[in-house]
Order: C-alpha cells, then structure tokens, then sequence
C-alpha cells in the first residue's frame, strides 16, 4: 500500500517515499533528545530542583508589626513610626567571590565595614539580616547596585522604625526601641508586650535571588499593629520642667538633677525630667549606657531635710507633738557619743515643731523621731513607702534603702539621724510620692505614667488612681499642711514665696556620702505643692552637686520657684490667697 | 494497515481513551480542590459534553462514509481533553487573575473547533480552490501579519488583533495558509527547483526560484525584528526549510537556509536588545532569576519537583509557574504527571507526527502529500519549539503546545489542521473525499 503511494495518480509523480521517512527520523531524533533532556531534569536532577522548589515553597518569612505610638496626655505624638527597609541576603546561593563582590558593593551604602557584611554573607543559612533602618533613598541605591551589579541574593524587607520626633524630651520616661524594634528602658521597655504588636507570616515562595514573593493573599498573616500607649505626661509640663532642670544644672555647673511634677491626688505623673538625658532616636551614640537609666526611679540618694516633713507627719500622727510643741534647741545634741548638729550650728531657744521646719533644725527633728520612738517611727517610714517601691509603671524602680531596727547594721543612732533625713536612701519618685500623700489629705497613691493602652481604639488597659493605703488622717495631714505653707511664707529665707498662691514645702540639702567621709559637694532640693488646701500639682526638684551654692533654698527653690510660675498659667490656676502688695496697696493710701 | 470500513471500530475503541480521561481528570480535579469526597453531576457536565461531542465527530464521519485515517481524531481528542483538565486544574486554583474562568472558555473554544474540524472534512474538496488562489491567500495572510504592526504590544510583542470580545491571533491561521501556498507553488515548480546549473564547484538552484526561499528568509527576519516574536519566526521558516527538502530532496538548501537564518538570528541578537535578553536569560537564567530569568527558572523548579510519578493532579503548585496555562502547560504536566506523564504527551505528538507523514506518503497527488506535510511539521515544529522551551533545551519563545495550551486562535487552526490532515488521508487523487 505504502510503496503504490510513491508514485500517485493524475500524472504528477509522488514524493519519493524515503525523504518522508528522513522527515520522520529527524522527528523521531528530536524526541529522543527532549526525551533524554526530560528524563535528565525530572529524574536524575530531581533531588535537586525538587529540593529547590521544596525550599521555596515552605519558607515563610516574618513581616515586622508597625510599633505603637506613644502620646501624651493630650494626644501629642512622642514616638511614631517610619517605613524603613531590612536588607536581606541568602548566603547559601553565594559563591565566596559574589559574596565579596556583594560586600565592597553594599557596604558603602548601608555604611557598614565590609568586613561585616563578608563575614555574613559567607554564612549559614538562607536568610541573613545584614543591615536595618535604611531609608526610602539607601534602599533605591541598593536596587540600583543590584541591577547594575548583577548581585544575586540580595533582598530588601519592608520594616518600621522608632521616630521620636520631639528629641530628647521626655528620653528618660520614653526609652527607647532598638533596632530589631525591641523597647528598652522607660515606657519601651516597661510596655513592650503592648507596644510591639504580634509579627505576620508569610508563607512566600522564594525566587532564587533569595528574594521574597507572595503567592497567595491566603497565604499572608498580616501583623497586629502595636497598641497606641497615652502617657499622663503633659508634654508642655515636661518642657517647663526639663528647661528649667537645664537651666538650674547649667547655671549651678551642677552634675545632674531631676525634678517631677505629679498630681497629688492621683499619683498621674505630668512631668519627670532628668538631666543629663539623651535622644531616642540616636541611642546608639551614647557613650555610656547608664545615661538611659531613669534617675527619677532608679536613684537613691538621702534627701536630707525634705524629710523632716515626714518625720513630722510620724510625730503628729502618733500624738507625741503638736505644733507648738517647743524644745529648746541648743543647736547640738550628743547621742551614742556622736554630736548631731544644726546646719547653722546656731541654738534655737524655745523653738515650736513651726520653727523647726522653719530652721530646718536637726536637733528638732531628730527630737521627733525619737519621740516617736523606732517602732512607729519605722512602721510609718514603710507606711510612706519608704524602703518598697512605689510600682510606678516604668523600668528600672529601685525600693530604696530603709534600715530598720531588725537589720544588723541598724543602730540605735539611726533613730536620730533618720529624722532629718540622713543615712537613709530614698528616691525622687518615692519621696514625691511620699509628700504627694501629705499634700492630698493622708493618701498614699501609686504614681503612673501610663494612663491608658488602646489597641484598635479599644481600650486594653487603664490606669487609674490608685490608693495604695490612707498614712495619715485628715486633720493631721491639714495641721501639717499648715506647718509647711508658713515655712514657705514666713521662714527665714522665704525662697519660693509666690505672692497670691499658698504653697507649702521644704527645702533639702544633705551631704554626699562619700569613701566612709562626706563629699565636699551636696544634693540641693526642694519640694513644694500648690495650692495647699487644693494642691494641684506637686513639684520635687533636685540638684546634685551645684557648685555656686550648696544649698537647696539657693539652688533648688529658686527652680521650683521658676517652675511654679510656668505651672499656674498653663494649667490656669488663679491665685487663691489675697497677695501682699495686694494688700500693701490697700493699706497705702 | 487499518481496516476502513464503514464502521469505524479502531477510531471508536480508541476514543474510550479520551472519554475516561476527561472522566476521571476532571473529577479528580475538582474533589481535590474540594477536599473531600463529595460531588455533584455538575462537575461531570463538562465531561459529558466533550464525551457527547467526540461521539458526534465519530458518528458523523462514520455516517458520511468516510474512509479516511482513524487514529488522527483519537489522539487529538486526548490532547485537548489533556488540555480542557489542565484548565479545569488552573482554574479551581484561580490564584492570579487570568486564571479564573479560563475552563470554561476552553471548553468552548473546543466545541467550535470540533465543529470546524467537521466542516473541514466536509468541505475537503474545496482545497483545489485554495490552489489556484494561492497567490490571493497569500497576499490576504501577509496582510494579516502586516497589520499586526498597528497593533499595541502585549507583553513586548504583537502578535494578537483585539477584536473587543476575544484576541484573534493572525499567526495561527497564517501558518496553515503558509503551507497552502508553499505547497501550491512547489508542487508547481518542483522539477525546476530540483534542476541546477553550476557556478565553479558551486550547485544552486535556478536563480528566478531562489526568490522565493529569500523573500521567506526575509519575512522570518521580519517577524523576529517588527513582531518580536522569534517562535513564529523559526515555525514559518522551519515549515518552508521541510516542504522545501521534500519537494527537492537536497539537503544542500537545508543546510545553507538553515545556515542563513541562525545568521541572521546572530545578526538580529547582535542589533536587538529585546533578542538579545531573550538568547542570555537562555544561556544564564540564574544572572537575572527574580526578573528576566524568572519563567525559565521556575519551569525548571515544576519539572525538577514532579520526579518520575509527579506530584499528582491537583497536588503541584503550577501557580508558581507565569504564563502556565499557555507558555508552560508542559511544565505543569510534568510536575503533577511526572515523567511518565510528560513522556507520554511527548509520545502522543510523536503519534501525531508519524500519522501525518504516514498520511502523506499515501496522499494521492503532490499538492496534498505537500499539504500534509506541511501541517504535519507546524504540529511537530510547534510541539518542539515550546516543549524545548520549557525544558531550556532553546531559547523559550511564547508559543502555544498544539491542543493544550489555552488560547481560542490556536485551538481552531490545530483543528483545520487535523481536519485537513483528516481529509487528506481519504482524498483520491482529484481531491475528493472517497465514499464506499
């Protein structure tokens, strides 16, 4: 049949029949090569295509949650995030001689030694972070470099950075996040678990330049957004008082120095400055790491003659004083064959538990706290707070170091030495505190700063006033209120005397401890609230090593002084007592 | 060698193999994606028809007393039935927006290519008048290509006219004119071509039939430089290069074209940015993987991971592949049917080819047996040019695997195809379809 065909009807003559089966056995030829080429890649290369394609289907990758913000009080941003982008590289595609190439490429760019970047492109694995936080700019560079370069596994991820756009206001209270985008000290750290949100997945196939590509929307877990933390931080309060902190250490060439403001009433604290501080934002450049530590929470220092209002509060709520309970003060006294002296070494002759504050009497007040004897005396100091901490929301709380009688290295000299605030360690947040609930009629609140968390506009967490327990009883805070407002209005040096606003408080100075001796230097303080029937803020300021003076009626009141002035026309409070020249002029004509 | 009757058993028999293929693909198909094993008559609807339109084809060639070849049909049903369930695979997926609904348009483009298939047989005779036109043909396929040019690129290249509802893709059907004409004009000139005059030691053709071959030459090197389009390219003139050998038999004019067109595929790689990248991401598909070299990559990737059994249908990934469901079926095939399944498509075509030459060697007259040939090579060249592709055994060329990959254009001119191949094959020598 097939032999017939060669020759065809009609007179044309066929195609001879052995060109078609050339045709066919060329056909055939070719299949044999796509045949051996198939077997060599489906069967002999299997393992390791098969293997290739098994990576890239079942890596997933991390997607970075954008952090939460941190507002003040009044909803103004203290820390916000950028979009920044995480270079990525696959080493385990890299020949050593394109990871060098990739390295002396990149390096420049991301500004990192070559060296580094080497050393982790010539490593283990699939995935390798070699640099974080580049901007929109570097990461187009990076692009640019790959593309001219022909570089293979180089990636860039999309991630978030911290922004802390108000510089180092607040530093100490904020923290800061690292770059991996983990919160440390301050706030970052303390509400870390709320502020950096939960990572998404994405179950991605791989191209081979190590380079991500979603395939399916299913397959995407987006990330959970941080929660949004709002500070009972005032950030205008802040500003006051970090200018004024500044200010004062600037002036005094002081050390350092903190001053708080805090409502009374309830424990929120408006502003905690700390100087020196630093900037979020560049934490990196810090050269000593203790510089994030808060010192508001975290030091001890003794605060000296701010505390005689406490030892007051011991002795007239145990009944054993009034205020016009008079000693006689002959400017010294000799206890345990050690001699405890006034300041001024100056006798004070009849002088009433007023004076006493008023003198600022060591004497008079370690006349007190004997009175009162240990037992109570150190019931009430814990009662305060002291020796515990305040479980103020922030990292780093120190309990401060109250010894007590049980203690071995108590003595019974501590009794009087204790009363005017000497070989006692406090810190500013517990001594604040501490006055706060002198201040507010007798309760001891928990101080915050955080005043809620609010993830997708629902409200995860509050904090609210919290009365830790009542210390003293309202008449008797009153009495002591009343001690305080005229040792700022009739004391000897009247250093923060606002005319038209009643104030009370105390001023501090205490020695430096120092190899066994004292420091020739002091901590100067000051710590005072206003109004004193209604106080509406609190302030403590403290100054460590002020060297023009070393007293904290010369360096501490005057701040607060400065401070308190800012305060009440910005949280407009009207004055609330007849002022002197009011009254001067009334009288004049 | 096959009975021909008037009952057609061997073509029946044989389509009980596409008939359970569709069967059981689909089903299995839509119970993967369904995961479990619950299942309506709906899902066999498709099935049904296509089935339903493989007996109607049967019955009517049957019926009409057809004598013609019974394995040609079969094997193309089984293709398309391969290619209506990679459809049906792709579109459950429905991963990337051109996926979803892509099943059903092939099902319909399948329907009226059947239905072409059977005009075509019927109106087999009609072909003589496509040989005393050849030159009208002609002139209205090159005008179709060149009206490509008004075109806007689609993916870097114009290949398609938009006609609103649908693409039409004028390469297809300008294929099967190419061969008309060819076969017209050297069935003609065949004892002319095939005399020679000598300068020096040199043997050419007679110089006024030169021109043909290097006007052919020249509208290859067209279509690679205005229509970007390399694939086509080497089809027309790989279609010319074998009419051209069968009617003269000199492996001389193979070799020297052959020669000619790889120059100026050199020539064009050397000018040519766009021919260029296609060649390097050919060569090192891993120095540009995440763009250039992504397809050819992840081809390899599919190919590598199916093994000797594959993955099994409805278990690979073929979303990963771009382009799957017309670059890249085969790779598809080959990742969830391993290579026992990529073998066996590759055999089917192999079938395919040597039915098509068996057909024309038993053609009856010169136009035909060049006809057959003709197609005969557009379907292998075709099958070749893409599965090479896929594989990197050459460059990769956007190019449709003949009956399987989707696309309405290509589906209908492989069914003139068969059909002509069909008609061929029970053609006397005047042309007529034979009834006993």
């Amino acid at each position: 049949m097939s032999r017939a065909a060669s020759v065809a009807g009609n007179g044309v003559p066929g195609l001879p029949q052995w060109r078609l089966k050339a045709m066919l056995w060329v056909a055939a030829a070719v299949a044999l090569v796509l045949m051996g080429k198939l077997f060599y890649l489906q069967v002999l290369q299997n393992s390791f295509l098969g293997g290739k394609a098994q990576d890239a289907h079942l890596l997933e990758r991390r997607l970075d949650p954008p952090r939460g913000a941190i507002t003040d009080r009044n909803g103004v941003t203290l820390a916000a995030n950028r979009s920044v982008y995480r270079l990525t590289a696959d080493p385990s595609i890299l020949s050593e001689e394109a990871a060098e190439d990739a390295a002396a490429a990149l390096a420049p760019i991301v500004k990192r030694p070559v060296k580094e970047l080497e050393d982790k492109l010539l490593g283990d694995g699939q995935w390798v972070s070699l640099a974080t936080r580049l901007t929109p700019e570097q990461s187009q560079k990076v692009r640019d470099k790959v593309k001219d370069l022909k570089l293979r596994g180089i990636g860039l991820e999309p991630s978030h950075a911290r922004v802390y756009p108000n510089g180092s206001l607040a530093s100490h209270v904020l923290g800061f996040s690292n770059y991996e985008n983990v919160g440390a000290y301050g706030i970052e750290g303390e509400y870390d678990e709320y502020l950096r949100g939960e990572p998404g997945k994405m179950a991605a196939e791989k191209d081979p330049s190590g380079n991500w590509l979603a395939i399916a929307r299913q397959q995407i877990v987006p990330p959970k957004s941080g929660a949004e933390v709002e500070l009972t931080i005032d950030s205008t309060v802040q500003y006051f008082a970090e200018q004024e902190l500044k200010r004062t250490v600037t002036e005094q060439s002081a050390k350092s120095g903190t001053i708080i403001v805090m409502r009374p009433r309830t424990g929120e604290v408006l502003g905690m400055a700390s100087y020196p501080d630093f900037k979020p934002q560049e934490f990196s450049q810090a050269k000593d790491p203790s510089v994030f530590v808060n010192p508001a929470v975290s030091l001890l220092y003794e605060p000296g003659s701010t505390f005689k209002i406490i030892t007051m509060a011991t002795g007239l709520a145990e009944g054993v004083i009034t205020p016009d309970t008079r000693i006689n003060d002959r400017g010294y006294v000799n206890v345990y064959g050690q001699t405890i002296r006034n300041w001024d070494l100056r006798p004070h002759p009849n002088e009433s538990m007023t004076e006493v504050l008023m003198n600022s009497a060591n004497v008079g007040a370690s006349y007190v706290s004997n009175k009162v004897g240990k037992d109570a005396f150190y019931r009430r100091l814990r009662q305060f707070g002291f020796g515990a901490p305040t479980g103020i929301d922030l990292q780093g709380e120190t309990e401060g170091m109250l010894t007590l009688p049980s203690d071995r290295r108590w003595s019974p000299i501590n009794l009087y030495t204790n009363g005017y605030g000497q070989g006692i360690g406090v810190t500013p947040i517990q001594l604040i505190t501490a006055h706060a609930a002198v201040a507010n009629g007798g309760l001891l609140m928990r101080p915050y700063v955080v005043s809620k968390v609010v993830r997708d506009g629902k409200v995860v967490r509050e904090n609210k006033p919290t009365v830790v327990r009542r210390v003293l009883k309202p008449a008797v805070a009153e009495t002591l209120k009343g001690m305080m407002q005229t040792v700022v209005e009739e004391g000897e040096y009247q250093v923060a005397r606002l005319d038209g606003y009643t104030i009370g408080g105390k001023t501090g100075t205490s020695s430096i401890p120092k190899n066994g001796g004292f420091s020739e230097y002091t901590i100067a303080s000051f710590v005072g609230y206003s109004y004193v029937k209604d106080p509406q803020f609190i302030v403590l300021v403290k100054i460590d090593e002020p060297k023009k003076s070393k007293w904290g009626s010369e360096v501490a009141a005057p701040a607060f002084k400065n401070l308190a002035r800012r305060l009440y026309a910005y949280l407009n409070m009207p004055p609330d007592k007849n002022t002197t020249g009011f009254r001067d002029r009334a009288t004049a004509p | 060698m096959l009975r021909t009757g008037r009952l057609r058993l061997v073509e029946l028999e044989l389509l009980i193999i596409p008939s359970l293929l569709i069967l059981a693909g689909l089903t299995l198909v839509v119970l993967v994606d369904r995961g479990n094993l619950l299942f309506y008559w709906e899902d066999v609807y498709t099935a049904g028809a296509f089935i339903a339109a493989l007996l109607f084809v049967h019955l009517f060639l049957t019926l009409s007393g057809f004598r013609g070849d019974q394995l040609i049909f079969p094997i193309v049903a089984l293709l398309t039935g391969i290619g209506l369930v990679l459809m049906q695979r792709l579109d459950v997926l429905g991963r990337r927006p051109e996926l979803p609904g892509i099943a059903i348009r092939q099902t319909i483009w399948v329907f009226i290519g059947v239905a072409v298939l059977t005009a075509t047989v019927a109106l087999f005779r009609r072909l003589e008048s496509a040989r005393r036109y050849r030159y009208t043909l002609a002139a209205f396929g090159v005008l179709l290509m060149l009206g490509l040019v008004t075109q806007s690129p689609i993916q870097g290249a114009r290949l398609w006219y938009n006609l609103g509802v649908a693409s039409f893709q004028p390469g297809e059907i300008f294929k099967v004119i190419l061969v008309l004409f060819f076969a017209s004009y050297l069935d003609e000139r065949r004892d002319l071509l095939a005399s020679e005059y000598r300068v020096g030691p040199l043997k050419l053709p007679p110089l006024p039939y030169l021109a043909p071959m290097l006007t052919m030459w020249g509208i290859s090197m067209l279509v690679i430089v205005f229509l970007r389009d390399l694939g086509s390219a080497l089809l027309f003139f790989g279609i010319f290069l074998a009419m051209l050998y069968a009617v003269t038999g000199r492996a001389l004019y193979v070799w020297t074209l052959g020669g000619m067109f790889l120059a100026g595929s050199y020539l064009a790689y050397q000018i040519f940015p766009h021919v260029q990248t296609r060649f390097d991401t050919w060569l090192y598909p891993f120095e540009d993987p995440e763009d250039r070299g992504f397809q050819i990559t992840q081809s390899l990737f599919a190919l590598g991971s199916g093994g000797l059994y594959g993955s099994g249908l409805g278990y690979g990934s073929p979303d990963a592949l771009p382009a799957v469901h017309t670059d890249f079926v085969f790779s598809a095939i080959a990742e969830e049917l391993g290579l026992i399944g990529s073998l066996a498509v590759l055999g089917l075509y192999l079938v395919l080819v040597y039915r098509g030459f068996f057909i024309s060697l038993n053609a009856r007259n010169g136009f035909h047996q060049l006809v057959g040939i003709g197609l005969t090579t557009i379907l292998g060249l075709q099958s070749f040019i893409i599965i090479a592709g896929d594989v990197k055994l050459i460059p990769l060329t956007g190019i449709t695997l003949p009956f399987v990959s989707y696309g309405g254009s290509s589906l209908l001119a492989n069914f003139v195809i068969a059909g002509l191949l069909l008609g061929i094959s029970a053609a006397d020598s005047r042309g007529r379809v034979g009834r006993r």
